[in-house]
């Protein structure tokens, strides 16, 4: 990827290591869950949708 | 699990197209041109820009027709914000976005939510396979490959 274009990425994705780490986050948590907690926590993702800044 | 099966550009069509007939539906109601040929061009580009791409190589989702629409600023917003919200949001946004794929990909997930409730884990079979499913996860997958690609990881 051009380095220019590179440049301007990150800037617009700057938050993408905390997405990255909150992701990485929710795999190994969800990892270790049962069925049923895993169905609660993709219930819990929806009472809590993203508000968009 | 069902697995939605998808088929690439099709949906997208769909919606340029009745986005299209909404917007010259209005200005045949109003008898005005409430929407410009310029309006119906820009929908109709930001729509068609998120036909995705599975790239195989990359191993992530990619907009093959983003440079395409170089010149059209709304329409490159509308394709980040499709596949970008991860990355300008925060962890929150990736959070919902790749519970929400995992959830239309998997069509019948409602309804098995449901049976569980009713039935207790009677289906260890589905049990697992929505659990192995979960973390190998198109989004997921996804955003960290997208990371690899930037040198993010």
């Amino acid at each position: 990827m051009d380095a220019e274009v590179q440049q301007t990425v990150r800037q617009l994705f700057s938050k993408y290591d905390g997405a990255i780490q909150g992701i990485k986050a929710l795999i190994h948590e969800r990892e270790k869950m049962d069925f049923i907690s895993v169905k609660n926590s993709l219930e819990e993702t929806f009472k809590n949708p993203p508000s968009y800044s | 699990m069902v697995k939605r099966k998808r088929a690439l550009g099709n949906n997208e069509q769909s919606s340029a197209k009745l986005a299209i007939e909404y917007m010259t539906g209005v200005n045949k109601e109003t008898g005005e041109e409430v929407f410009t040929e310029s309006d119906r061009q820009k929908v109709q580009e930001a729509i068609l820009l998120t036909v995705p791409n599975f790239d195989v190589s990359l191993g992530t989702v990619t907009q093959p027709e983003f440079v395409k629409y170089k010149g059209n600023l709304v329409a490159q917003a509308v394709a980040l914000a499709d596949l970008g919200g991860g990355g300008m949001e925060g962890s929150g946004t990736a959070r919902w976005e790749a519970d929400s794929l995992y959830i239309e990909d998997n069509l019948d997930i409602a309804q098995y939510f449901r049976s569980v409730n009713e039935n207790g884990e009677r289906d260890r079979e589905k049990k697992n396979s929505i659990n192995k499913d979960y973390w190998h996860g198109l989004i997921p997958r996804f955003i960290l490959a997208k990371a690899d690609n930037l040198n993010y990881s």
